[in-house]
């Protein structure tokens, strides 16, 4: 099943939304979800989000409000996985 | 219900449960402890806090090593989703027993944003639907803000400026140099920066309605296939998305690409991406120009930022840095919503009152700077009382301008407007503001009274806020605003025109639209080039500092000189 996921996602050649990935492995979104970030705990998949790109403390400095009031468009970023290179 | 549930996880995997049970089963201390297939899995799961305890139990040491040689044998076999096989194995098991106990009478109809989606991140339409809705997002901006825009240029320009120079009278110091430095460094400075607020609340309005409505993250979407297709990883779009807010936070957000080839490449491509300090030039230079089309020029800008950066990557994607072949993305796209009018404008607030704040700061600080220089003479003269061209500002830029007299913009006013970018983008604006407001002269405005300004300020704003109104339908070509309406350009748009069709030999039009250029790919600011130097290197630093100047000479030349042969402008 999880090997399937990692399989699916790599033969896209190409992005792919969850709900797509939902559609073809035919397993329901809210199932989909918690394997996607087991394969993250695992460190198959790397995943981050407009957290993690645009809240560099180097950037915005203590004042900054968030993500929720990031000035940098972070917060319009989708959360996003990818499968983790070979090391 | 009686008996034990038990999973079947495959040949390979099972092989290996019943060796660790059956080293597990002769350490009877364990035994005792931890049910035996129960302990097998979990220590194939990588059980951390089971393996400290196994440790200090008689017999653990060799349970654990035989977990470990059968890890390294799955491992072997199955690489890195070894790690994964107990989960996979309970997946399939109930996989299995939904596929045998539920049927499914009504096929699910996807949710509404699902449908959105297979049209706006289609394969083919994706990226026309996102390009034409930043024009329209950019029509919108310019066009809506302009009335402001003239509202605000009106208020700095008459009685701000009245104001101050009327209070610098009242202390007794009228006529001095620190009447100069109020009006001509403060007010001018500051001032011509601030006219432009208007057009930046309108974007970042805009901007937030996209983000608000779950658009911007589809946005990521489409690029990130574009990029693939250029051979580009897709992630460094995330980085070069936030560049469209700030160079600065763009340039450390490379950070969070794996490798240090795509980060220095991805740094490498985010100056590229024009950021909000950078649209009030696009917009003074179209407003002077392109008054018809500003929208459209403003958007063509926008494009060809992120054409040149696609374009520099591929190249350099293909000769400096070897090329990697690019992983799939996954993305969570958010569900369509509605954009509430507090949450836009809270987000438009922030943004503004940000930029508010840069212009009590580095502006401020930069136009004072810029005062000063012009009023040291070089070639004789008394200290705030000197033609700027012979001002030690006028003696730099003179010195430059010839280099860029290919481009068309040679003039001291542009250059020296144009080395002040350095520090920062939004300075341009304001020196020029400085540069050809004092080259101008003073505005001859009419002395009125204080409540005769009030109310003057009031009913303008009013007429402003309804013309505002009358010009949303222009989005769609439908001109409500009477010719009247249009308002007669500032003195400051008359100077720029002047001065650019001076130094191009009257080809004012395309050397306004060769700065706009070297403005949109010379080195964005002081702070990117320290967060650059940060994250990417000093040797990176340099190489991107003066290829982005070379790229911007070199593109701005090709602009004027290849208008003028084709008879454009």
């Amino acid at each position: 099943m999880l090997e399937q996921l990692l399989a699916t996602i790599q033969e896209t050649g190409g992005p792919i939304r969850i709900a797509e990935l939902s559609g073809r492995v035919q397993v329901q979104r809210s199932a989909l979800e918690p394997m996607l970030d087991l394969l993250v705990r695992r460190g198959l998949l790397d995943g981050w989000d407009g957290n993690d790109v645009a809240c560099g403390k180097e950037a915005c400095g203590a004042s900054c409000g968030g993500i929720q009031g990031c000035p940098f468009l972070g917060r319009g970023l989708p959360r996003t996985l990818e499968i983790r290179p070979p090391a | 219900m009686t008996g034990r549930l038990v999973i079947d996880y495959g040949s390979d995997l099972e092989t290996e449960i019943k060796a660790i049970e059956a080293v597990i089963e002769a350490q009877t201390a364990v035994c005792e402890r931890f049910p035996a297939r129960w302990l097998a899995l979990e220590l194939l799961e990588d059980g951390e806090d089971l393996r400290v305890r196994l440790a200090g139990i008689a017999g653990g040491d060799r349970v654990l090593a035989a977990a470990d040689q059968s890890q390294d044998r799955l491992r072997r076999k199955y690489g890195d989703t070894a790690a994964v096989l107990v989960p996979n194995g309970r997946y399939e098991w109930i996989n299995t027993l939904v596929r045998e106990s539920v049927s499914q009478t009504v096929p699910d109809r996807p949710p509404l944003s699902d449908r959105i989606d297979k049209a706006l991140t289609h394969r083919w339409f994706g990226l026309p639907i996102f390009l034409a809705s930043m024009w329209v997002v950019f029509k919108l901006t310019v066009d809506i803000s302009a009335v402001f825009l003239d509202w605000v240029d009106g208020l700095m320009g008459g009685p701000i400026a009245r104001w101050m120079a009327a209070l610098v009278g009242a202390l007794g110091l009228g006529g001095t140099w620190v009447e100069s430095l109020v009006v001509d460094g403060v007010v001018a400075g500051v001032g011509g920066i601030l006219v432009f607020v208007p057009v930046l609340m309108a974007l970042y309005l805009a901007l937030g309605v996209l983000e608000d409505s779950g658009y911007m993250a589809r946005a990521a979407f489409v690029m990130d296939r574009l990029m693939r297709r250029l051979g580009l990883q897709g992630k460094s779009f995330l980085p070069m998305l936030v560049g469209f807010g700030c160079t600065v936070p763009a340039m450390y957000a490379t950070r969070t690409l794996e490798r240090r080839r795509d980060r220095v490449l991805t740094g490498l491509l985010v100056p590229f991406m024009s950021c909000g300090a950078r649209l009030p030039v696009y917009v003074l230079i179209a407003a002077v120009f392109f008054p018809r089309s500003q929208g459209t020029v403003v958007f063509a800008m926008y494009l060809l930022g992120i054409i040149v950066a696609l374009a520099l990557g591929f190249i350099l994607n293909r000769t400096v840095f070897r090329a990697e072949a690019a992983t799939p993305l996954l993305m969570e796209l958010p569900p369509y919503r509605l954009p509430t009018l507090r949450a836009v404008w809270l987000q438009m607030w922030r943004r503004t009152s940000a930029f508010i704040r840069d212009a009590g700061t580095i502006i401020l600080g930069t136009s004072l700077v810029v005062w000063l220089l012009m009023a040291i003479p070089v070639g004789g003269g008394r200290f705030s009382d000197v033609v700027v061209e012979e001002s030690a500002f006028g003696a730099v830029s003179s010195a430059v301008a010839p280099a860029l007299s290919p481009a068309g913009f040679g003039s001291w006013e542009a250059t020296g407007a144009l080395i002040t970018g350095f520090v920062a983008k939004e300075v341009v604006v304001s020196s020029m503001s400085q540069v050809y407001g004092v080259s101008a002269g003073p505005a001859t405005a009419p002395a009125t009274s204080f409540v005769a300004d009030l109310r003057e300020i009031g009913s303008s704003f009013l007429q402003a806020s309804a013309d505002t109104l009358r010009a949303i339908p222009s989005i769609v070509g439908i001109d409500l605003l009477e010719d009247g309406d249009d308002a007669q350009p500032g003195a400051l748009l008359t100077a720029v025109r002047e001065g650019f069709n001076e130094s191009s030999s009257g080809h004012g039009s395309l050397a306004g639209l060769a700065f706009m250029v070297f403005v949109l790919l010379y080195t964005p600011c002081m702070a990117a080039v320290a967060a650059e130097r940060h994250e990417l290197g000093a040797r990176w630093m340099w190489v991107s500092i003066v290829g982005q100047t070379a790229l911007a000479w070199g593109m701005a030349v090709l602009v004027f000189q290849v208008g003028k042969l084709i008879g454009f402008g």
